[in-house]
């Protein structure tokens, strides 16, 4: 068995597998950090 | 066809080759495998936090009795569930039940097992990463159990885990936070896999519009958990670190703690984890009740022999609904003197938010319009979630108004309120999934007698429970109370209540049991049925065999060509047309 677009992109969106993965990742980080630095200022200010 | 060839070559080659016991049932990559592990130990998991309850339910029922049965394991209060006990039973039973139960249960296995198989796609995007996500979660689930045995016992802040009590309270909150780290990490790594799988591996001519319903609920909920549960990730590393590192993250200046001011440095803001906290709970509300949805528009449109009423309008009012639950949390916060204007913000958000949720329960009450409906045990379960959800979904309304949450805050209303959207709201769902797919997933039928015998007493007794609730919380008695209130003498009037419930919940755990053994003796004696039992149109049912084919799902991967609900097509041979084949 061989998952599609582990390589390759797909055509109608463009990207590989690893490259959406990797984007949604930075997604969910960006929340993280987000809470963390907006708690920050929160009580710094 | 070289390129096909080659491909059912190398999936034949693929099959040859032996997996040992480890790799093919406990460290698994199939998504199928890991969708079960998911399962069972989801189902474990609620059973769990259920008998936590049952326990609860005694308490509230005969206060400061010793309980039977299990009294003898409680030496040190003689028998007697003490009101630290009781606080402990609360929030594990909350934390096992959403993030434990059925949370894996509606995401990690009804996901892992259906949605690949309804895009046409071999596996999940990221194999690996999906056997990640089980043993995160898998290792959360240990950690919260096992802070039962940690000095002073586990978690009893509620599930909530409002500072600034749970930043002073023994050892099992830290356990409750490291416990919520690892399931917030299998949660993320879960949720990117989903989001990915559909985008990327939806079959030739599987347009967006050509989803299942199904697969749109799961796709709008990996969203959220993939951008929500962060948020309680930042805060549960700083409630660790108010715990651990002498950090003041929620603990305001000058708190007094039994008569003693606390010795930290203070400055912080219990009001900061609130917002944290609820930023990520209440698009987890929606993580519990969109796959609910999603289980139910299959089951509904397979049984109904019709097309899904207004599809369109049902997948639009999933993604709004997904935006907009990331700007409602402050509802659950009316109480806490945020100013009017954020209330004023937050309910007028809140009520916007019913809208789709509305406009998806009407879509699915209008598709049983003039169908000839087969009333199957799924069904069943089915027709029983469409008023429970709505009895749960309009008396939330009130508590979304800023002028009516100020009665009815922290009362058993809110009780009532939210387990008629998750019990007899959720859960029945779950179980109309499990009455739906288990054909798929064994090749065999569940007993429809037993089936009997699980729904309509269930369907009483749930009521039983949940619906007095709504009497005792408009009188005002409030929850987390370890005597269900009879020590208030503005709750005295409705006490007698607290009997009858207890008795529903006991008589409900009692309905529970043809369930339990109607799963496993179907495993092994339910009647043996074909690929397509139900005679449905999707992918997992009409292009796969049942079970599927362990690796790989598809003989060869179908290519689509219509909507996923052609039933009853006038001039079709059969009254359903699946998805993979020409009229």
């Amino acid at each position: 068995m061989e998952i599609p677009y582990t390589v390759e992109a797909r055509p109608d969106t463009g990207l590989p597998n690893a490259k959406l993965g990797i984007w949604l990742f930075l997604a969910s980080e960006v929340m993280l950090f987000g809470a963390l630095f907006s708690s920050y200022v929160l009580l710094r200010t | 066809m070289a390129l096909v060839d080659e491909r059912a070559h190398g999936h034949a080659e693929a099959h040859h080759e032996e997996l040992g016991f480890w790799r093919k049932y406990v460290f698994s990559q199939d998504h199928k495998v890991i969708g079960l592990q998911y399962g069972f130990t989801a189902l474990t998991f609620l059973l769990f936090g259920f008998s936590l309850m049952m326990m609860m339910r005694w308490s509230i029922a005969y206060p400061n009795q010793p309980i039977p049965l299990i009294g003898k394991l409680l030496k040190a209060s003689g028998g007697i569930i003490a009101p630290e006990l009781y606080n402990q039973l609360g929030a594990m039973h909350g934390t096992i039940m959403v993030f434990l139960g059925i949370v894996p249960l509606a995401v990690g296995a009804f996901g892992n097992y259906i949605v690949p198989l309804q895009i046409g796609a071999p596996d999940m995007a990221f194999p690996k990463l999906n056997m990640a996500s089980y043993w995160a979660y898998f290792v959360g689930g240990v950690i919260m159990l096992a802070s039962f045995f940690a000095p002073g016992g586990a978690a009893q802040s509620g599930w909530t885990s409002y500072p600034p009590l749970s930043d002073i309270a023994p050892t099992g909150q830290t356990l409750w936070l490291f416990g919520m780290l690892a399931l917030i990490i299998s949660s993320v790594l879960g949720s990117m896999n989903f989001i990915t799988t559909i985008v990327q591996l939806r079959a030739p001519g599987l347009t967006w519009m050509r989803l299942p319903f199904f697969v749109w609920a799961q796709l709008v909920t990996s969203f959220l958990l993939l951008l929500a549960f962060p948020a309680l990730q930042a805060a549960a590393v700083l409630q660790g670190m108010d715990r651990l590192a002498g950090t003041s993250f929620f603990l305001p200046s000058g708190l007094v703690v039994s008569g003693q001011q606390l010795q930290v440095a203070g400055g912080g803001s219990p009001l900061l984890w609130q917002h944290l906290f609820w930023f990520l709970a209440h698009p987890e509300v929606y993580v519990l009740i969109l796959p609910a949805f999603g289980i139910i528009a299959e089951v509904i449109a397979n049984n109904t022999r019709k097309p899904l009423w207004g599809y369109r309008s049902m997948v639009y009012a999933v993604t709004f609904l997904g935006f907009m639950s990331f700007i409602v949390w402050a509802h659950h916060m009316f109480m806490t003197g945020m100013g009017t204007a954020m209330s004023t913000f937050f309910q007028t958000t809140t009520m916007i938010i019913s809208i789709p949720s509305v406009v998806v329960l009407t879509a699915l009450i209008i598709s049983l319009w003039g169908a000839s409906i087969r009333f199957t045990v799924p069904m069943l379960f089915a027709l029983a979630f469409l008023p429970m959800f709505a009895i749960g979904g309009l008396t939330g309304l009130p508590l979304g108004l800023a002028p009516a949450d100020i009665h009815l805050h922290d009362t058993y209303y809110v009780i009532g309120h939210f387990h008629y959207v998750v019990a007899p709201g959720t859960i029945f769902a779950m179980f109309a999934g499990i009455y739906y797919w288990f054909p798929k997933i064994t090749g065999r039928k569940m007993s429809s007698v037993l089936g009997h015998l699980h729904f309509w007493p269930s369907f009483l007794f749930i009521n039983g429970v949940f619906m007095p609730m709504f009497i005792q919380g408009m009188a005002g008695v409030q929850r987390r109370l370890y005597d269900g209130g009879a020590s208030y003498s503005h709750a005295q009037g409705v006490l007698h209540w607290n009997v009858f419930m207890s008795i529903s919940a006991w008589c409900l755990a009692l309905s529970q049991i043809p369930f339990i053994i109607n799963l496993f003796w179907s495993i092994w004696k339910g009647k043996k049925v074909d690929s397509n039992p139900w005679g449905a149109t999707t992918l997992e049912w009409a292009a796969a065999p049942s079970p599927p084919i362990a690796h790989g799902n598809f003989a060869e991967i179908p290519t689509v060509v219509r909507g996923p609900y052609d039933y009853s097509l006038p001039g079709a041979a059969q009254d359903f047309v699946p998805q993979h084949q020409e009229a």
